[in-house]
């Protein structure tokens, strides 16, 4: 048996020790003798989470769990790695330490320390994801009369109901894709003001979090129980 | 026999009308000029047509977009010739000239028409999806209205001639499959 999850840092196991063990899916995973593929991807949007839902071949799954995020969130196609490149700039400025506290969860999984001086993975083209959260999410270098152009797309552009049509559009096109192809699925959610039917509303208190928010291992545990019920 | 058809300025011309005269059929055209991929996709979805027998979806130039603002959902292409863009011209100007790939065009079309076939797969409705974008490169398009010939006008749209050519295509499209 096959179970495929998509999502962002909640489907992904975001602030858990190990992320590949104890989160909701590979709970649910473990209950029901499946073999778990977890796309999830820290950060992602729904635009994203669409867009790898369907670059995979859904067909050799026999559960999928579609966990859908924050609607003001998105995506483009970084062509040449500009963002990347601005991006770890302004991580290294803002948290020059963060290397450090990698090195702790490498040598928690065994792997031996990143040196000071290593070097960076090489910057390519790849799809960058778009958050309003933080600053540092929309700093692409892209700058325009002197500000980033993502936070002027967020200040002069974004518009909520732009928002709920991305969420309602990629509802529709995943779950429409799943039910057609007769595959077991379950429909959830972080957006606490969504209009959509989910499945499963997982932006909620009775599940205890992490300091950033994201669901503890004992959120995850609840979570994977809730979903047992619903399969 | 029931048609629903949606689409840009191609198919807020005649070939729908066409098209449903061929078949005997009532015709529901929700078609507008500028229309992007994204609008002709969320627009079908909010319609909500689910008592057709045949639904003629026309795609468009992936590089359109749409967004909301206080006039409502404008439409975006790279021309940006729309009214009421004002100030956000030159924010849709950089978005062209800086972020825009054809790798997010090509997502956004693949999105399209995936989420409009799915849709129409689920009520039971045949679905003729064409397009007018000549560099698409999906082959999951059940024609592109380019690979025929057919007279067009000075704006570059199908003449009255064209539009029957265009209907004529389809509705062989049509015959094969129902």
């Amino acid at each position: 048996m096959k179970l495929l999850i998509v999502g962002c840092s909640w489907a992904f196991g975001d602030e858990l020790d190990d992320p590949s063990k104890e989160c909701f899916s590979t709970i649910v995973g473990n209950r029901i003798n499946a073999e778990v593929t977890n796309l999830g991807w820290n950060g992602i949007s729904n635009h994203g989470i669409a867009r790898k839902f369907l670059e995979s071949d859904i067909s050799v799954f026999d559960l999928v769990l579609v966990q859908m995020t924050q609607p003001s969130r998105t995506e483009y196609y970084d062509k040449g790695g500009r963002a990347t490149y601005n991006k770890r700039q302004l991580q290294k400025k803002l948290d020059p330490n963060k290397f450090l506290r990698g090195n702790v969860y490498r040598a928690k999984k065994g792997l031996p320390p990143l040196m000071p001086n290593h070097k960076d993975p090489v910057i390519k083209s790849s799809w960058e994801n778009i958050l309003v959260d933080r600053e540092h999410f929309m700093s692409t270098g892209h700058i325009m009369d002197g500000k980033e152009w993502w936070i002027r797309y967020y200040e002069e552009l974004y518009h909520d109901k732009y928002g709920e049509s991305d969420e309602m559009l990629f509802f529709h096109l995943m779950k429409n894709k799943l039910t057609n192809m007769s595959i077991p699925h379950l429909m959830m959610t972080i957006n606490k003001k969504t209009k959509m039917p989910f499945d499963l509303q997982l932006n909620k208190s009775k599940y205890p979090r992490a300091k950033g928010n994201h669901p503890n291992k004992i959120g995850h545990i609840m979570i994977a129980r809730d979903i047992m019920n619903l399969l | 026999m029931k048609i629903f058809s949606n689409g840009s300025s191609f198919a807020s011309g005649k070939y729908p009308e066409y098209l449903a005269k061929m078949l005997n059929a009532d015709l529901t055209n929700i078609a507008m000029p500028g229309y992007s991929n994204r609008s002709i996709w969320r627009t079908t979805i909010e319609y909500k047509p689910d008592n057709y027998d045949l639904a003629v979806i026309q795609l468009t130039s992936k590089s359109r977009t749409e967004f909301y603002s206080d006039f409502g959902w404008q439409e975006i292409s790279p021309q940006l010739i729309h009214p009421n863009l004002g100030d956000k011209k030159r924010l849709w100007q950089y978005w062209y000239e800086n972020l825009y790939s054809d790798e997010y065009g090509d997502c956004d079309e693949n999105f399209a028409i995936e989420g409009l076939r799915d849709y129409f797969a689920i009520s039971n409705i045949p679905c003729i999806i064409v397009t007018t974008d000549k560099f698409t490169n999906s082959n999951k398009f059940d024609l592109n209205i380019f690979d025929i010939s057919f007279p067009m006008d000075k704006t570059r749209h199908p003449t009255t001639i064209g539009h029957k050519v265009i209907a004529n295509k389809i509705h062989e499209i049509v015959n094969s499959r129902m």
